[in-house]
């Protein structure tokens, strides 16, 4: 590997450790770095150890897992449809979660049956945008796109129906939902397990992914298997999208953003791209959702809002740099 | 010996439109074919299913003995190199990091680039005249830049055989003068092979020395330049009139213009 390439990491890994100690030490009650280390290894039953313990770590876990998804699925969805604009909820993931859990919410359903109700929401969309897309042989990206972007104005619709007919009282819920929250986000333990089972799985394919970026004819021109290798991209980003949204609702912006600001640093090989994009989108979610509980506490604000707040003008700027590439 | 590729009984067609039927040929090491044709005649078409890009069809195109269609992509692009005619800028991925991937099919899954494999990139760009250029992204690049940046790819997978979608599209006479010198140099000799779609009849009468001319309604030839080089066939194939014109420095083909 590169040298610039171990830099690159080496630092998103320091950044990622010095988000998850903002994130441990912030908070309703502040809790010196050197306590946080302290009851993280041991325990005393103080207030400060169960807040460790039973708020900051499992929700600064969620954020970091749920980032990284999105970052990850961001840089595969990107890759299949060879657009920059391409997103996780392109494939129609978002729009299925979000009006299952919302259709739950107007029918006061229990908050239990959110998350997996969100899962079946999004593989329902996700099936449904692939069997669209995939009608004989002819699989082309604009077709996909085209697909998603329709199915997902459709979901569109539903939920603005159901928000148009939902109680008052509920009405904060819902949008909170929709436009991402961690609030309820404390077993990271399934985001954490799927990121550890598909990094690698995407590592696998991290050179074919460099080759597909550069047409799919190019790729199988190459020796790379081009209509499995469009498959698994499918429905491995389609998966990481689903076990971030139904836990965290749709946050935006990261799986678009981070990929393009792992780019600009000139990682375009994805044996770098895809773990860098991982540990820079976890800790982006990571320091917006510390903000979201801080910055107006008691009260809290949607984490999808910070993301958007810290990613525009950090994305503007590389954007702009004098002598980026 | 088997040849380097082989091709037999092989029916080719785009919608209704017939490109080849029962096409024919052999291609040994040390060969350097051309492949003429009109607009449309499925020159691109052929050169994908010869080199296995597609599938289907009658008939079967054997890679050194082995059916292309059986084998495992990657070994496949072991053997075959394929330049195509459009190339796509990609996202930002610079002129080495995309003749490193002429590699890809040489490594193994999660291994690096060795230094092997750099030092026959870095042989590659310098080649084709691109040794200043390396570090930079190929969204920066000319389209002549681009264009000898895949061929240094192309060379990069050091494959058996070559086939070349019009290699010398965007270059000056002057760079097409140096690629073809190149390619005659690294892609034919005892191991090598190479064809290319030219449109440049005089390019295919110096430099090519089989031809496979598609007349586009199905019926094709090939052989050797010699047999084919003959203006009434060209100007039937092209349905336009071509002549011969004999000078000090040997025949050339003129189309009327």
């Amino acid at each position: 590997m590169p040298r610039r390439h171990r830099r690159l990491l080496l630092l998103a890994a320091l950044a990622a450790i010095a988000g998850l100690a903002i994130a441990l030490t912030h908070g309703s009650a502040a809790i010196p770095l050197a306590d946080v280390a302290r009851l993280l290894v041991s325990d005393d039953g103080s207030v400060h150890d169960r807040i460790i313990d039973e708020l900051r770590l499992p929700r600064a876990l969620s954020a970091f897992a749920i980032g990284a998804l999105l970052a990850l699925a961001g840089a595969l969805i990107q890759v299949l449809l060879r657009n920059p604009l391409g997103d996780p909820y392109v494939l129609g993931v978002s729009g299925g979660a979000a009006a299952a859990v919302l259709g739950a919410m107007l029918l006061a359903l229990p908050a239990a049956w959110y998350t997996p109700l969100a899962a079946a929401g999004a593989l329902l969309s996700t099936l449904l945008v692939f069997g669209l897309t995939r009608r004989g042989d002819d699989w082309r990206s604009d077709r996909l796109l085209l697909t998603g972007v329709v199915v997902a104005a459709g979901w569109s619709a539903l939920i603005s129906f159901v928000l148009g007919i939902a109680p008052g009282e509920r009405l904060p819920g819902m949008l909170f939902w929709l436009m991402g929250d961690l609030g309820d986000a404390t077993r990271p333990g399934v985001p954490l397990l799927v990121l550890l089972v598909a990094l690698p799985l995407a590592l696998w394919r991290a050179r074919d992914l460099n080759i597909a970026t550069r047409g799919l004819l190019q790729a199988a021109a190459l020796g790379v298997d081009t209509t499995r290798l469009r498959r698994e991209i499918y429905f491995v980003g389609a998966l990481l999208t689903a076990a971030a949204v139904s836990h965290a609702g749709a946050i935006g912006f990261v799986g678009l953003i981070v990929p393009h600001l792992v780019r600009r640093t000139g990682a375009t090989d994805h044996r770098v791209l895809l773990p860098a994009a991982a540990l820079a989108g976890g800790t982006l979610l990571l320091l917006a959702d510390t903000a979201a509980r801080t910055l107006i506490s008691p009260m809290q604000l949607p984490v999808g809002v910070l993301t958007a707040l810290l990613g525009v003008p950090m994305f503007l700027f590389l954007l702009h740099r004098r002598g980026a590439r | 010996m088997s040849a380097l590729l082989d091709v037999r009984d092989v029916d080719v067609a785009i919608g209704a439109t017939r490109v080849c039927r029962g096409l024919r040929l052999r291609i040994d090491p040390g060969q350097c074919w051309a492949l003429l044709g009109r607009n449309g005649a499925g020159k691109t078409t052929l050169l994908h299913r010869l080199a296995g890009l597609t599938s289907g069809g009658r008939g079967r195109v054997t890679l050194g003995g082995d059916d292309i269609a059986s084998l495992q992509p990657r070994r496949r692009a072991r053997r075959v190199a394929v330049l195509l005619q459009h190339s796509d800028r990609g996202f930002g991925a610079s002129v080495l990091e995309t003749v490193l991937s002429g590699r890809h099919p040489h490594l193994g899954r999660f291994a690096w680039e060795g230094a092997d494999d750099l030092a026959i990139a870095e042989r590659c760009i310098a080649d084709t005249g691109l040794g200043a250029l390396t570090g930079r992204a190929l969204t920066t690049l000319s389209g002549g830049e681009l264009r000898r940046v895949e061929i240094a790819r192309l060379l990069a997978q050091s494959c058996p055989l070559n086939l070349l979608d019009e290699p010398l599209n965007h270059l000056d006479f002057g760079h097409q003068a140096a690629i073809l010198r190149l390619l005659r140099e690294r892609c034919v000799d005892r191991s090598h092979a190479l064809l290319m779609v030219v449109h440049d009849l005089n390019i295919a009468l110096r430099h090519c020395d089989h031809w496979l001319l598609l007349a586009g309604d199905g019926r094709w030839h090939a052989g050797r330049r010699d047999d084919l080089a003959a203006p009434e066939l060209l100007s039937a194939a092209f349905g336009h009139p071509v002549m011969r014109i004999d000078t000090p420095a040997g025949a050339m083909l003129q189309p009327r213009l």
